[in-house]
């Protein structure tokens, strides 16, 4: 039987009483609320109330290109009744008040992504989360938008330049423009964060321990490329009063942090050292933390958020602190629907949020499944006996999904796909080689592993130890030219170990966490990022080098010389989506 | 404040440690000459791309199969120090075992040692990775590390005991799941027994090769390897007070046949 990504919400609406997961319930309940409705507002009770602009026409901007499923639906006024916000109508304008509901869902590059309150709905009103702490009018929800899974997407951004012509706060000058020097009425001194989703993360040279004390850095900085200014400044550059290096980041996915922060063992096997215990809770830090880990705990992190991105006078109380890590810690973002393979969270794969609030963190998934919420859709059917895939028992799949005869010949092929998509990314191995961080640590160069291996950690994908690692996104040669960033050549010092595979010179567009060490080792270590909700907030990368989904896998079949075929890294692609 | 029994050279203007001074006494009784069958060299390693992959080395026109299992394993791009004692067994993956094996990756980039040889027929035995992950279905289960598990109390009685740590040539470094867990252990009796005295003392040994010429560990690997373990002793809860830290002012002299021996920390316990 065949169905419309419409009729199939509305075929929701019947099986209310047997659904399993909670979410299910609850997106079915708003999907039916809306569509009894039938009404096209956003601002319907119960709905995120928007403000600063009117509801945009859906657009897709640098994306993956919306399956021909969705853009019909979106042309329908039915699809947005149903309970679907579209991605920047939900745009959350800081102060705005009201309810950041329980739960919605908002349509992005593949279907919809899913957000929970675990807690309830949220009142933002006063809420330091949602109100600007601050002078440049910023709040953390200004760039950690929920219609974004809790980062935010170029699109987005793309979309609130031209609706406020650049005056919403998250343009701010201090990072929101390429540099503060520049005048910041001009989309140009913006360019970095409108066509790339980047924002400027400026810090101290030379770096500085936690506790302030100055640190003895291995290496020099040299700025090669300036193209946006900053870092040759008199003002805000390295030759400044206060000597800043700027460096160009997208911003991490604020939700599912109990994965993010669970502690993972005592031991860094980074380091080979006992990890770092936090004082005030007693336990141990995992250092997964922020793209460089230059602050461990996400008080820590909101302290400086606050001091940096909203340029408050002082650092925020316990309190208020306490009130941001308390949303952090409770709101849970994934993909909830595709317009090809339909509905994420009931029917034969339990997905979206609801898996991830049931998940337990700090489970090791690379051998037992990173993701066992799509395994469901597992079949012998769709994934066959691939060459490399001996490792799997024939048996291990049963022949075909529950119900596969009622799916759609899109749905068939779309969820075949993803599950060869997976099981590509836990099984397939391949030559890991020349990383930093990974190869140096005991493991061997070459390491003949999967995906799963780095991408360990159960749920999120992430590197259940600490994820600082040199995948060569930043690091020249193994990164792209990116011309619009800077280029920094860095000189390790005699007396220091060189980067084990770039030598004594190194050029980069980040040095990553060696800007917080002061390590050659660590030059281009960028902490790994969870898979969730990709298809909301594109692009990719800490700087944004991958405007699809697609394109991370490119870089991967590039960097490792995997051999995937043009069904690969669809596959890939179509898995990664969905998460 | 951490008690620390310096005995270096920095403090005492110039004087050996004091079991630095012991060191040559030991060096006369290793063995004089070297058995025919012990090796001692320095090579590209070779990664041979099998199923499962498997590391070896070539020295004189033989190949060795030098795949530590777990450790740290050989890394293209650094040449390793191969030390260890030819087995009788078969050879493996088309290199003859040796049995011990210690192979430790050189400091010193080489970006000369780049090869990759096809699989070529070659089978390789199952190599747990340092979680103890069994890869392929047939292949014998291996103990599993569980990342996370704190070790709980020993019980009594407690005895004098020692524990000892071993590294690779040129490096402090614990890899994971493997040497952090005699320390865990060590941690876990401490704090349960509350001994008297913990000492941590590091050692350093040089690698006299095949060839004759003598592979020098880095001056202050002893105290690095000291410092190392007694720090980890103190995250996992050991007050420091506790600790004494003492080290090797200079790295044994190396025979070609023990070598790799001495390159530890040594945490002793007394009750």
């Amino acid at each position: 039987m065949k169905t419309s990504p419409l009729a199939f919400f509305h075929s929701r609406c019947f099986r209310l009483g047997s659904a399993a997961a909670a979410v299910a319930v609850v997106v079915a309940a708003l999907l039916c609320a809306h569509a009894g409705s039938q009404s096209g507002s956003t601002a319907n009770a119960g709905q995120p109330v928007i403000q600063g602009g009117s509801r945009p026409a859906p657009s897709y901007g640098t994306g993956a290109p919306a399956p021909p499923q969705l853009r019909q639906a979106m042309k329908n006024p039915d699809y947005s009744a149903a309970g679907v916000i579209d991605g920047k109508a939900g745009f959350w304008v800081t102060g705005q008040g009201g309810s950041l509901p329980d739960h919605a869902l908002y349509n992005d590059s593949t279907g919809a992504l899913g957000v929970v309150n675990l807690r309830g709905p949220i009142a933002t009103e006063g809420h330091p989360f949602f109100t600007p702490l601050g002078k440049n009018g910023r709040a953390c929800v200004s760039c950690h938008q929920p219609a974004n899974g809790m980062s935010i997407s170029v699109a987005t951004l793309e979309w609130r330049w031209a609706e406020t012509k650049g005056r919403d706060p998250v343009f701010a000058a201090v990072d929101g423009s390429n540099c503060p020097n520049l005048p910041q009425a001009v989309a140009s001194s913006h360019s970095l964060l409108l066509q790339h989703g980047l924002f400027r993360i400026f810090l101290p040279w030379p770096p500085k321990a936690l506790d302030g004390s100055a640190m003895d850095p291995e290496f020099t900085i040299e700025v090669v490329r300036d193209p946006t200014g900053c870092n040759t400044s008199k003002e805000f550059g390295l030759n400044s009063a206060h000597p800043m290096v700027s460096v160009f980041r997208r911003p991490r996915i604020v939700a599912n942090l109990k994965y993010v922060m669970a502690p993972f063992g005592m031991w860094s096997p980074k380091t080979g050292e006992v990890l770092p215990v936090d004082p005030a809770t007693g336990q141990r830090l995992n250092l997964n933390l922020m793209t460089d880990n230059r602050f461990p705990t996400l008080e820590a992190q909101a302290t400086d958020a606050a001091l940096t991105h909203e340029q408050a006078d002082a650092k925020p109380d316990a309190a208020i602190l306490r009130r941001i890590v308390d949303f952090e810690m409770q709101i849970y973002a994934a993909q909830s629907l595709d317009a090809r393979g339909g509905d994420l969270t009931g029917g034969s794969i339990k997905a979206g949020p609801q898996a991830l609030i049931d998940g337990r963190p700090a489970v090791l998934g690379s051998h037992i499944g990173d993701f066992p919420e799509l395994d469901g859709w597992m079949t012998s059917d769709a994934i066959g006996r691939p060459k490399w895939d001996r490792n799997t028992p024939p048996e291990t799949f049963r022949a075909h999904r529950p119900g596969e005869e009622q799916e759609t010949a899109a749905q068939k092929k779309f969820r075949d796909s993803v599950a060869r998509g997976y099981e590509i990314f836990m099984q397939r191995d391949i030559l890991i080689r020349n990383v930093s961080n990974y190869n140096t640590i005991g493991l061997g160069n070459p390491y003949k592993q999967p995906c799963a291996n780095c991408h360990n950690a159960q749920r999120t994908g992430m590197d259940s130890s600490p994820g600082f690692m040199d995948l060569g996104t930043t690091n020249l040669p193994t990164a792209d030219p990116l011309p619009w960033l800077p280029l920094f050549k860095l000189v390790c010092k005699p007396w220091a170990t060189p980067h084990p595979f770039l030598g004594r010179v190194v050029y980069t567009h980040d040095p990553g966490r060696a800007l917080i060490t002061g390590k050659c080792v660590d030059i281009g270590s960028i902490n790994m990022q969870q898979f969730r909700g990709l298809a909301s907030r594109a692009p990719y990368f800490s700087n944004g080098s991958a405007k699809t989904i697609r394109d991370i896998v490119v870089y991967y079949n590039k960097r490792f010389t995997m051999g995937y075929t043009e069904q690969d890294i669809e596959d890939m692609t179509n898995f990664l989506s969905v998460l | 404040m951490r008690r620390i029994v310096l005995l270096g050279s920095a403090l005492l203007g110039g004087l050996l440690p004091l079991h630095a001074q012991s060191a040559p006494l030991a060096q006369t009784a290793r063995k004089p000459a070297r058995p025919a069958n012990a090796r001692s060299f320095v090579a590209c390693p070779i990664f041979r791309n099998t199923e499962r992959q498997c590391w070896l080395a070539k020295y004189k026109g033989t190949m060795y199969y030098i795949d530590p299992g777990t450790g740290y394993r050989p890394q293209l791009g650094f040449r390793v120090l191969v030390e260890g004692t030819v087995s009788p067994d078969p050879p493996v993956c088309g290199g003859v075992q040796l049995n011990p094996l210690h192979v430790s990756v050189l400091p010193e980039r080489a970006p000369q040692c780049q090869t990759i040889l096809p699989a070529g027929g070659f089978d390789s035995p199952p190599v747990r990775n340092n979680y103890g992950y069994v890869k392929h279905p047939g292949d014998p289960p291996l103990p599993r590390y569980t990342p996370g598990t704190v070790l709980g109390p020993p019980p009594p009685p407690y005895a004098d005991t020692h524990y000892t740590v071993y590294f690779t040539f040129d490096r402090a470094f614990l890899p994971e799941g493997t040497t952090e867990v005699i320390v865990e252990e060590a941690a876990a009796l401490i704090k349960a027994g509350h001994p008297r005295h913990v000492d941590v003392k590091g050692y350093s040994s040089n690698s006299l090769l095949e060839d004759g010429k003598t592979l020098v560990e880095k001056k202050g690997m002893a105290e690095a390897r000291a410092r190392l373990v007694a720090r980890a002793l103190n995250e996992l809860g050991v007050p420091s007070e506790v600790i004494s830290i003492d080290w090797t002012a200079q790295p044994l002299p190396g025979d070609g046949v023990n070598d790799a021996d001495g390159r530890k920390a040594v945490i002793d316990i007394e009750f």
